[in-house]
């Protein structure tokens, strides 16, 4: 979900943000009473993350209108099946990511898999909806923003990474390993991302018309591309990048908007460093060779 | 929107209304509260309550410690509303330390056993109670503080 491409609302009047701050009120000092049933007062951080979680599971953190809304608790009840609907979605999103797992092994990947496996145990949407209580150390490609919260942070992620993983998944293993490799010799320990050295290859070589499935952009290729873009400017780059990430898709069969995205994405993301790699003389460490593996 | 999770005026008012109620049971042990002692009293609710970073919800905390202090007998009319204002002040740090882990009513009881008991009607001692006495008070936890009063 990008929250980006939600409409914006017209915001509040002084006097509907006072019935709606008063609305809010209500709804805490009943979520307060549940939480704790003999307590008359909590910690006031205790307090503030309830009072977040309510504005989370109503919608209220894009749309605080809704809090003047008639039927309030009515909209919670709704909003809190919304979150237990999204909390089913990404265990099937888990089950998915731990079953295209790319054949080459990451420990970051491994361990956020194993710590997002006991999301749901510690996840509590009645109370904290906003909060994701498992450990997420793997490096996606795009980060998915820090505006998202509890259940729908977790999904956002699990939705990534199996896209990600998908893609890995065209390419023949030991090739993808080996370019992985040749990316960094030590990517099994280290926090890095699987996907984009090999997605970063399989963009040279459709931006040459080259089989992307190949993976090495041996020398030869490379200078090609050198040539190419020594003589570009910054916005010729980009819509080259745009247009070698359409071919890509082409040439690999992707048809999903959101993979496309990501992968328009990804292109017009390593432009700068293609710069700076163009200009140092070489694009040896943005396009990788690698011998075929045996 | 500008959410603040500060007490409303409505809160403070039904929290003096509640105190005012609790004089017609602390009245037969000879404690009453003024008006403006009353009023005092829930102004210092309010301090204790942002002194030790406690929001209050359910309101009902001064009327309830009226009524498990009233029949102690180390407490004189003359001080009632100072040591009122003393125990909530106590109540909310208590709260803060035994990490919530105890509800409301616990929490009274355990403090009233222990003034009356052994701490001798001192609130000073009461006020160094370890956390772990309340949550655990047959272990004999915090005699040492009670000692040195």
């Amino acid at each position: 979900m990008n929250t980006e491409l939600l409409p914006q609302r017209s915001p509040l009047s002084m006097e509907e943000d006072l019935l709606a701050q008063e609305a809010l009120w209500r709804l805490l000092r009943q979520q307060a009473r549940l939480y704790a049933p003999e307590s008359s007062s909590l910690p006031a951080e205790t307090a503030a993350a309830l009072a977040e979680s309510i504005r989370l599971t109503l919608g209220a953190d894009r749309n605080p209108r809704i809090l003047l809304a008639p039927d309030l608790e009515e909209q919670f009840r709704l909003g809190r099946r919304r979150l237990e609907q999204k909390v089913e979605l990404s265990r099937q999103l888990w089950r998915t990511a731990c079953l295209t797992m790319p054949e080459m092994e990451n420990r970051s990947l491994s361990d956020t898999l194993r710590s997002i496996g006991g999301f749901w145990k510690r996840y509590d949407p009645r109370f904290f909806a906003q909060n994701v209580p498992c450990d997420i150390d793997y490096q996606l490609s795009h980060p998915v923003s820090e505006q998202l919260q509890g259940v729908d942070y977790v999904n956002e992620w699990l939705r990534r990474l199996c896209l990600e993983q998908k893609f890995l998944s065209q390419f023949d293993p030991a090739l993808a390993r080996a370019i992985v490799a040749r990316s960094c010799p030590d990517y099994r320990r280290l926090l890095v991302n699987l996907f984009e050295p090999v997605a970063v290859n399989a963009l040279g070589l459709a931006l040459l018309g080259e089989d992307p499935r190949s993976l090495s952009v041996p020398t030869p290729l490379r200078r090609r591309l050198e040539t190419r873009f020594t003589a570009l400017t910054d916005a010729e780059s980009d819509a080259a990048l745009r247009s070698g990430a359409k071919s890509l898709c082409a040439a690999l069969g992707i048809e999903a908007s959101q993979t496309t995205r990501y992968l328009d994405d990804l292109a017009l993301g390593i432009r700068p460093r293609l710069r700076a790699a163009v200009e140092a003389g070489t694009l040896e460490y943005v396009f990788l060779e690698v011998s075929s593996p045996a | 929107m500008n959410f603040s999770l500060t007490d409303s005026p409505a809160q403070l008012t039904a929290a003096a209304k509640e105190l005012a109620e609790s004089n017609r049971i602390s009245q037969k042990f000879g404690l009453t509260l003024s008006p403006t002692e009353a009023s005092m009293l829930v102004q210092s609710r309010a301090e204790a309550l942002r002194e030790t970073g406690q929001i209050e919800f359910g309101g009902g905390t001064l009327k309830k410690l009226a009524l498990a202090f009233c029949d102690s007998p180390f407490i004189q009319q003359s001080d009632w509303a100072n040591t009122l204002s003393r125990l909530q002040a106590i109540f909310y740090e208590l709260k803060n330390e035994t990490a919530d882990r105890l509800g409301d009513d616990a929490l009274i009881s355990r403090m009233a056993t222990r003034f009356n008991g052994a701490a001798g009607g001192s609130l000073d001692a009461l006020e160094s109670t370890p956390p772990k006495q309340p949550l655990y008070p047959e272990t004999g936890y915090g005699q040492e503080a009670v000692d040195e009063h």
